[in-house]
């Protein structure tokens, strides 16, 4: 590659690194050995708490539907679990994402184009209870329109592939160019993560992420670690909530047994 | 005599008093944020030694870790130029500016482009440059100075913040803290969406992977990267990491110890352009910039000031900065790192007394996420000073040489020291020195007393009735 | 066992009643004392100053002071000196011609020690028989925290003694801003810091502040007389020779 790559050596500034490390031609190192840390095995339900916890305490809201029921027997205690099923947890995700939409007095809401929204039949429940809805198309050509578009939208909707436990952070590496806009630029961002999806620490998240995303050309080439709604602190130290990224931040998890 | 100029600004800055209680919240508040922080990691130290040790493997091979990004940058359909300064650096931007009719670029916080007055060199060439982060955009509105690296208009009031925008923006005064912000966010906004390119730097740039990581709040930097079709990033040549696993530990140590968060809002991985199909208009470039750190690389002794990552740490825990602030320091770069790496980026004759402005405490060391031996490298740039003439004084030369002298001849140094004893005993009243009226000791008692010499030394006493 | 005195040039001529209460004190603990009045300085002020041929000049004198000293320990009363001479003279001899003065180095170096380490470490004592009914507070030192890790020690020592009200102040571990040659230099600033440490020692109510290097209390006591403040400063040493 060096030999024909016009741009390796502009402005001899490798050679300068060369120099300064007193050689005339690059040695391959021996990698450092990985770093190991110890994982820890918890449940999803203290996963979930702490992504919460944690979520909470950065101002984002979290909203946890699960497709499990409680039962509770006559004298107050826990008698077992009950599934409910499928439908009436997409209907109950859809009454909640309606719910927040009517909270910040939406009118047009930005979907992005992901498997989880499609499942949980996003775009016709929205659509039935009267909000005006924007799938921003992938082409290149249409993308000051998008932007355009997407900045006068009240909510985007994304879905989100992992989150992490210890920092209440959501991870988006949609394969889908436009999710990330679609996350950013609406002033109420709200994302839905399956619980089964939430890793406990940050290392666990850059290992499955540097595996499966990043490296591959046919895949997003951007990935996002969002945790809580946009801030500052740059005048005098005042939190401020929703500078420029979205003012808020609403993360549905979503728990269930099937894929 | 110390640099008048530092001495100077440092003097305007301890007699600022709305400076000196920014400084002091400020300070206050990342020392306690960052404690805080730190106790939900179980082996600091350990990820401390971690990010030292990567970092000390990737500059000692940096030559291999360069030549690995670009080809993943290449490989991913983006452009790499190599910029030995700093106007290597603006002409290739601007240059490509007026290839594609940019009229206006949104930038993100970015030392790097500080360093070598970009803005300053598209504004010359008829590109219009928009800081985006809300305390850059305060200084850029103020055609001022960074005052902190993580903060940068942290030395100014909410009042002459609001007294700033209705001036420069003219759309009324905003009174409350939020009001500012809604106001920058509208404006910005506007800049964001119609922004031809937009200018970013890195917090890390990965070898195995060809990726460009940004930590940001205020989703200022997303909006740069993703909004307009053209993407910069300008990147010293030493913020190079090799793995994306490398992350992991960075990640951790980066938001905690610059502003006590466990997680900013925001970080963004970006591997080139957002689509790299020919016919995309997207471009992604990165340009790695040289601009004196190969100098620094080819000193084995000072190389370690390579490592830095930019936090801000250091600043928030050095008595001294927490006094006179990052304008005093004179150019870009403020607190214990400043002092450091200004002297070997400019010169030694430029800022070779800022490494003297400290009073060695080493507290900068301890917070340094990467463990830089800080006080060391101090020591070394006043060495080094004093070698080259550049910090020599004839008086402080004479002095230190007769030192050196009588240390070696101890019945010279007794008599000697007896000799200035008495002399001090005729400044005194009251077993005090209140005042000397000449120099070095001048610069004591203008604020502090002495205490007048006793009568006799350790020796003297040892001799006549100490010793068994 | 046998001490021999590092006694620091600073203590030497300008604050000896500190060497007289080591004497004192080690004394009582049964500690043979000696005193080499050949050594002068260590050359600490002109290597931060950055005058390290000078530096080496001095420290070249200081090796050949200790090296054939027999004693067990070489116990200075200062945490700023110990660590010059524990971890900055490596760097003077650093040279490929320097191997004889690195071995010569080696026969001091890993005898020296702080006075409080000395004691704590050393004599495993913590108590000493030393009797001070007064309200005081402990300083760290920068050189002796950060450089010789040394911090439990010295309060361990304060706690022992008799009838003592130790009160800790707030951000103990900041510097008093002395640094040496910056103490006149930006005399400014370090007497802007200064006054950050006086307003803290002001808050604990204390009538004495105690710390282990006489440049620190030289420093706030610079301020607190200026100030015409009645808190008094005293070091480690003479607080222990108290009885």
């Amino acid at each position: 590659m060096s030999k024909a790559n016009p741009t390796v050596n502009q402005n001899g500034v490798l050679d300068n690194v060369r120099r300064a490390l007193g050689r005339s031609s690059t040695v391959p190192p021996i990698p450092l050995d990985p770093f190991i840390e110890p994982s820890a095995k918890t449940d999803i339900g203290e996963l979930v708490e702490r992504f919460t916890e944690e979520a909470t305490a950065v101002r984002a809201r979290v909203y946890y539907m699960s497709d499990k029921l409680q039962l509770v027997a006559g004298d107050g205690e826990q008698s077992g679990t009950e599934r409910i099923d499928k439908l009436k947890l997409v209907g109950q995700v859809g009454a909640r994402v309606a719910e927040i939409c009517r909270s910040v007095g939406a009118t047009e809401v930005a979907l992005s184009d992901s498997a989880l929204i499609a499942e949980m039949n996003l775009q016709e429940q929205l659509g039935t209870q009267g909000f005006s809805i924007f799938i921003p198309d992938a082409v290149s050509s249409a993308h000051e329109q998008t932007a355009a578009r997407l900045a006068k939208c009240d909510v985007g909707l994304t879905a989100a592939d992992y989150a992490i436990a210890e920092t209440g952070t959501i991870v988006l590496s949609s394969d889908e160019p436009n999710a990330l806009l679609v996350s950013l630029l609406p002033a109420v961002h709200i994302a839905l993560v399956r619980s089964s999806q939430i890793a406990a620490s940050l290392d666990e998240v850059i290992s499955k992420i540097g595996k499966e995303r990043i490296g591959r050309l046919d895949s997003s080439p951007s990935v996002t670690l969002i945790t809580g709604p946009s801030r500052t602190s740059d005048v005098e130290l005042v939190l401020s909530i929703g500078v420029h990224g979205p003012k808020e931040l609403h993360v549905i998890v979503i728990d269930w047994w099937h894929s | 005599m110390a640099n008048p100029d530092l001495t100077q600004r440092s003097h305007d800055a301890l007699e600022n008093t709305v400076l000196q209680g920014a400084l002091k919240a400020a300070t206050t508040t990342f020392i306690e944020r960052r404690r805080d922080a730190i106790t939900s990691i179980a082996d600091w130290e350990g990820l401390r030694q971690r990010a030292r040790q990567v970092k000390e493997h990737t500059i000692n091979n940096l030559d291999f870790y360069l030549e690995q990004v670009v080809q993943k940058v290449e490989g991913h359909g983006g452009k790499v130029f190599w910029a030995r300064t700093g106007d290597d650096v603006s002409r290739y931007i601007i240059e490509l500016a007026h290839a594609r009719g940019v009229k206006s670029v949104v930038k993100s916080k970015s030392m790097a482009t500080e360093e070598i007055e970009l803005n300053h060199a598209l504004e010359a060439a008829g590109v219009r440059p928009i800081e985006t982060d809300l305390g850059e955009y305060i200084i850029q509105l103020a055609q001022e100075k960074p005052s902190h690296i993580i903060v940068p208009a942290i030395h100014k009031t909410r009042g002459q913040i609001a007294d700033l925008f209705e001036e420069k923006l003219r759309e009324g005064r905003p009174n409350e803290v939020a009001e500012i912000t809604a106001m920058a966010r509208k404006r910005l906004r506007h800049e964001f969406l119609s922004a031809e390119m937009g200018i970013t730097g890195a917090n890390f740039l990965i070898a195995e992977t060809g990726t460009v990581v940004l930590v940001e709040n205020e989703g200022n930097i997303r909006l740069s990267t993703q909004v307009p079709k053209i993407h910069v990033a300008v990147v010293g040549i030493e913020k190079v990491i090799p793995r994306f696993d490398d992350l992991s530990v960075f990640l951790r140590l980066l938001p905690r110890s610059g502003t006590g968060q466990k997680q900013t809002a925001y970080v963004s991985f970006l591997n080139g352009p957002r689509q790299a199909a020919p016919e995309s208009a997207f471009e992604f470039h990165l340009v790695l910039m040289d601009n004196g750190r190969t100098r620094i690389l080819a000193d084995e002794q000072m190389r370690e000031s390579l490592y830095c990552i930019r936090c801000g740490a250091c600043l928030n825990v050095c008595p001294v900065y927490q006094k006179i602030g990052g304008q005093a320091y004179g150019w870009i770069y403020p607190g214990p790192i400043g002092a450091v790496i200004s002297p070997q980026l400019q010169s030694l004759g430029q800022s070779g007394d800022l490494p003297f402005a400290s009073s060695l405490c080493g507290a900068c060391r301890t917070a340094c996420p990467v463990d830089i031996n800080l006080p060391d490298l101090l020591l070394a740039l006043r060495a080094r000073a004093k070698e080259s003439g550049a910090g020599r004084k004839l008086s402080e030369s004479i002095a230190m040489r007769s030192v050196a002298f009588a240390a070696k001849r101890p019945r010279l140094f007794a008599f000697a020291g007896k000799v200035m004893r008495s002399f001090a005993r005729l400044l005194s009243r009251d077993e005090k020195i209140k005042s000397v009226p000449f120099p070095p000791l001048s610069g004591w008692t203008r604020y502090r007393d002495l205490p007048a010499p006793q009568s006799s030394s350790f020796r003297a006493r040892w001799k006549k009735h100490l010793d068994e | 066992m046998r001490v021999s005195l590092f006694i620091t040039c600073l203590v030497d001529q300008m604050f000896p009643d500190v060497g007289d209460a080591m004497v004192t004190t080690l004394r009582r603990l049964g500690v043979e004392v000696g005193f080499n009045d050949a050594q002068t300085c260590c050359g600490q002020v002109a290597f931060n100053t950055g005058y390290r041929p000078e530096t080496r000049a001095m420290a070249e004198h200081f090796v050949s002071v200790f090296e054939n000293d027999k004693a067990d320990f070489i116990v200075a009363p200062s945490g700023s000196c110990t660590a010059m001479v524990r971890n900055f003279y490596g760097e003077l001899f650093h040279g490929a011609d320097d191997q004889q003065w690195r071995e010569r180095l080696g026969q001091v170096r890993p005898r020296l020690r702080e006075f409080s380490e000395f004691i704590v470490n050393e004599l495993g004592i913590e108590e000493v028989g030393a009797r001070f009914p007064s309200r005081v507070t402990y300083h760290d030192a920068c050189h002796l925290l950060r450089e010789l890790g040394i911090s439990d020690q010295p309060r361990r020592l304060i706690r022992a003694v008799r009838d003592v009200d130790f009160v800790e102040m707030e951000a103990p571990d900041t510097c008093c801003g002395f640094g040496g040659t910056f103490s006149v230099k930006y005399g400014e600033i370090s007497n802007a810091i200064l006054q950050e440490k006086l307003t803290r020692i002001e808050k604990s109510g204390v009538e004495y502040v105690v710390a282990n290097d006489s440049s620190c209390l030289m420093q706030i006591a610079g301020g607190l007389s200026r100030a015409g403040s009645p808190v008094k400063t005293m070091h480690l040493a003479e607080l222990l020779a108290r009885v």
